[in-house]
């Protein structure tokens, strides 16, 4: 079916979640094509499998279809579906249920042996982010230090610093307060941070 | 939380270490940010520090930037179709 007036793309969430609730399915395709990268990227960061990540994209959709009738509008569409494929997730994770984690016993950054308590000095990281090559290499090792993190870890960090929530939606899709996220956030990026400043002074 | 000028103690990078977040996110207040930023122009071990944590943020960016390949976009609207028919109460599908 061709695209209503209603489900043009320049429609709001809240206009599509109105007419998808009155049964428009051509309105829940639309929401379903406006999130499913979205979700695809949470699930393959939190499964690294991409046929896990396709479950969590299947799995959150179906249920976000069986919830619109009831779904009260008490929280924004976006936050309602990072919820649902956050605990999407979490449940193909239990299935999957592997993988130690690291610890996060000591997540700080690698002082130096001299007394002086300072940071060791480190290796190079050249360049401005948007210019470093990112090699398969290195992709690899981003993608094993995010999925090595703990899962209530990795995803804050999934949340916030790749899709781009803010700390007070990321606090409201999962139930969090605000300084746990940040905490939890940046104790995270502190252990990616170590790993990749780990690969960077072997080279 | 105070942190040192000298950038030469522990205990200063340490509170550097603990700021950074703050620091980044804007939500320290403007003299422990001030007193931050001096410990950052004096320190190289925590500019570093600074500059490879502000990194791990855009690469971690990049590294899962990916979308949903072509075949499984189509696989799963496919299936989407079939589940959503099958759930009860659905409505009429207008597509």
């Amino acid at each position: 079916m061709a695209p209503t007036d209603q489900t043009a793309p320049a429609a709001t969430d809240q206009d599509l979640l109105s007419v998808a609730r009155r049964g428009d399915y051509a309105a829940f395709e639309e929401i379903v094509r406006r999130y499913q990268d979205r979700v695809y990227r949470l699930g393959l960061g939190m499964t690294s499998q991409p046929a896990e990540a396709e479950e969590v994209v299947q799995d959150t959709f179906l249920s976000i279809f069986r919830g619109l009738a009831s779904f009260r509008g008490d929280a924004s569409l976006s936050s309602w579906i990072f919820r649902v494929a956050a605990n999407a997730s979490l449940m193909v994770l239990r299935r999957q249920r592997r993988k130690p984690h690291l610890s996060l016993e000591d997540t700080r950054p690698d002082y130096a042996d001299d007394g002086g308590g300072r940071v060791r000095m480190p290796g190079a990281w050249v360049g401005e982010p948007d210019e470093m090559i990112l090699s398969g290499e290195l992709k690899g090792l981003i993608e094993a230090a995010i999925t090595g993190l703990p899962e209530k870890y990795r995803l804050v960090l999934l949340l916030k610093d790749v899709e781009g929530l803010s700390n007070d939606e990321v606090a409201q899709t999962l139930g969090l307060t605000v300084p746990t996220v940040k905490a939890r956030l940046h104790r995270s990026r502190l252990i990616v941070r170590e790993q990749l400043d780990d690969y960077f002074n072997k080279r | 939380m105070a942190i040192g000028a000298s950038g030469s103690t522990g205990h200063s990078c340490r509170d550097a270490a603990d700021a950074l977040f703050g620091f980044l996110d804007r939500s320290l207040c403007p003299e422990v940010r001030d007193e931050v930023r001096v410990h950052f122009e004096r320190c190289p071990p925590c500019v570093h520090l600074l500059d490879s944590y502000r990194k791990t943020i855009s690469l971690c960016r990049r590294a899962l930037s990916a979308p949903v390949p072509p075949e499984t976009r189509g696989r799963l609207a496919t299936r989407l179709r079939q589940m959503t028919a099958n759930v009860p109460g659905s409505r009429s599908k207008s597509g």
